[in-house]
């Protein structure tokens, strides 16, 4: 008894936290670009934090519960019915056997996740400990591909269903929208007025953003000629200013090492927040000290811990 | 006595330790060595140590660890290590040198004035350190390429690579282990699996490894299990 994909939608993974610690071997962390909202998913069905759920993006797929099941949907607002009765976002549902879970028109969001109790970790494929989709490397999930119509993910036993809601509050990780903090890459091997034209431009994602990078569209920032450095790992976040000026922000599926200049680093409380920007959105960057971002995730993490009852 | 690491903070969840910005066979027997005592010493809250040419990326779990545990356990610990040379494991890569699998083979053997056999023999002859893994799972950054072998990216780089490809990029010569985009021009291939995740280790390579590549004839690189281009 499973859950029957009738529709893939646009591009439909399974994820979980991914399978960071293998930077040695060249392997992406990958897991949830918004690691917050599958968090509060998985907490929503009585899941671990970290559990396998799918990530929604932005065109939603029809799945079919073979049988009676809690869910719950988390992140990008995408119009979500259930045999065509409105489903609230961050609360947990009870699905009966035959219902058909539809997504609509993205009102906003970039991409939504899906849990379900006892997690869809069943089917996947696991690497070095985690169900992640890898699509770049072919890892994890359904043979590391997005889902496809016909697929069918394993439903767990399903426990006792418990009505469980997401507090108010979670909005102010997301706020405001458009503008992301990060901390300059001390002694940047670029023009002195790289890192403040980068803070005073206004960006629009790149529609050639995806899992491993959000390229942003702006003016060209100054950047060395010849800026190729020698290839050196990269962290989360990295802000990499190639030669035609235009900054890639790495993301879930990021290369483990790159060769551009950097202009910082997106905090991590703040990924969250950038992994909602959609293709087009408009986005600006704030510098903020090690000690801020320190704090800003501290409240994350002090928040999480009472977000869901 | 080499100058001690250049350390500093990448965001908040990592820091990069430097031993200076160049390939070398000094700096990476530096990285090796270090890598080797920040593994023995690691803390819970460490992540992920990724070594590159001349430096350590040491990822952390910034709930658990503030920056100046980060920097304190670093000071500590970096002081003990020594430099240490490439392992004895020296791996060879056969590899089927060829136009079909190696589309750029005879336009770099023109370009730099050699006869074909004159840059597989250039290209055979070093034991290249692997310095790192890096770009995709399991693909190793080899250094030691004959300076007259040195040669830029495509422009514009292919879609796709086939994997087994063995190529060079700048100073580097590297093998893509998988089928991926890749802009370095391609010598030829290896049947050699150099990842596969349902293999026990799934890598074939490690940092402080060699490897000699091994010119082998087409029969040879079909008996290997070597694919040819459709």
């Amino acid at each position: 008894m499973s859950l029957r994909v009738q529709k893939p939608g646009m591009f439909t993974t399974i994820q979980d936290l991914g399978r960071p610690g293998q930077g040695r071997w060249g392997v992406s962390p990958s897991g949830a670009m918004d690691p917050l909202a599958l968090t509060l998913a998985n907490l929503l069905v009585g899941n671990p934090a970290g559990a396998a759920a799918l990530e929604v993006t932005a065109l939603g797929p029809e799945l079919l519960f073979e049988r009676e099941a809690t869910f719950a949907l988390t992140g990008a607002e995408l119009r979500a019915t259930l045999d065509g009765a409105p489903v609230a976002t961050r609360q947990a549902h009870r699905a009966r056997a035959g219902q058909v879970l539809r997504f609509g028109a993205r009102a906003h969001g970039a991409r939504a996740y899906l849990a379900v109790a006892g997690g869809l970790g069943a089917s996947a494929q696991s690497f070095l400990g985690s169900a992640a989709t890898d699509v770049e490397a072919h890892l994890g999930g359904l043979g590391g591909r997005p889902l496809r119509a016909g697929d069918v993910l394993a439903l767990a036993p399903q426990p006792p269903f418990q009505p469980r809601s997401v507090h108010a509050g979670w909005e102010r990780w997301y706020q405001p929208p458009d503008v992301v903090r990060f901390i300059p890459e001390p002694g940047a091997r670029l023009p002195a007025e790289a890192l403040e034209r980068f803070e005073a431009a206004r960006f629009r994602i790149s529609p050639r953003s995806n899992r491993m990078g959000y390229r942003l569209e702006g003016p060209a920032l100054p950047t060395e000629t010849g800026g190729l450095q020698l290839s050196e790992p990269v962290a989360p976040g990295t802000i990499q200013l190639p030669p035609d000026g235009q900054p890639i922000v790495l993301m879930a599926d990021r290369q483990t090492t790159g060769g551009y200049p950097r202009l910082g680093h997106v905090l991590r409380a703040d990924v969250p927040k950038l992994a909602q920007r959609w293709l087009g959105d408009p986005v600006g960057f704030r510098a903020v000290t090690l000690e801020e971002a320190r704090q800003a995730l501290r409240d994350l993490q002090a928040w999480l811990e009472q977000a869901v009852a | 006595m080499a100058a001690p690491p250049h350390i500093q903070p990448m965001g908040d969840s990592a820091f990069v330790v430097r031993f200076g910005d160049s390939i070398s066979l000094e700096l990476h027997a530096r990285v090796v060595g270090a890598l080797r005592v920040l593994d023995s010493a690691r803390e819970r809250w460490v992540v992920d140590l990724v070594p590159g040419y001349a430096s350590i990326m040491v990822l952390y779990d910034a709930l658990r660890a503030a920056p100046e545990d980060v920097l304190r356990w670093l000071e500590a610990t970096l002081p003990s290590a020594r430099p240490e040379p490439p392992s004895h494991r020296l791996v060879e890569v056969p590899v089927w040198y060829h136009p079909s699998v190696g589309p750029d083979l005879e336009p770099l053997a023109r370009e730099k004035g050699l006869a074909v056999e004159e840059l597989v023999a250039l290209h055979t002859a070093p034991e290249y350190p692997v310095y790192m893994l890096g770009f995709r799972p399991g693909f190793p950054f080899l250094g030691g390429l004959d300076p007259r072998l040195f040669s830029p990216r495509l422009a514009t780089p292919r879609a796709a690579v086939p994997a087994g490809s063995v190529g060079i990029g700048g100073q580097q010569t590297g093998i893509y282990p998988q089928r991926s985009p890749g802009g370095w021009r391609l010598l030829g291939r290896t049947p050699l699996k150099l990842f596969s995740p349902e293999r026990e280790p799934p890598f074939a390579l490690n940092v402080g490894d060699r490897v000699r590549f091994v010119s082998v004839s087409e029969a040879r690189y079909r008996e290997l299990g070597g694919e040819l281009p459709a």
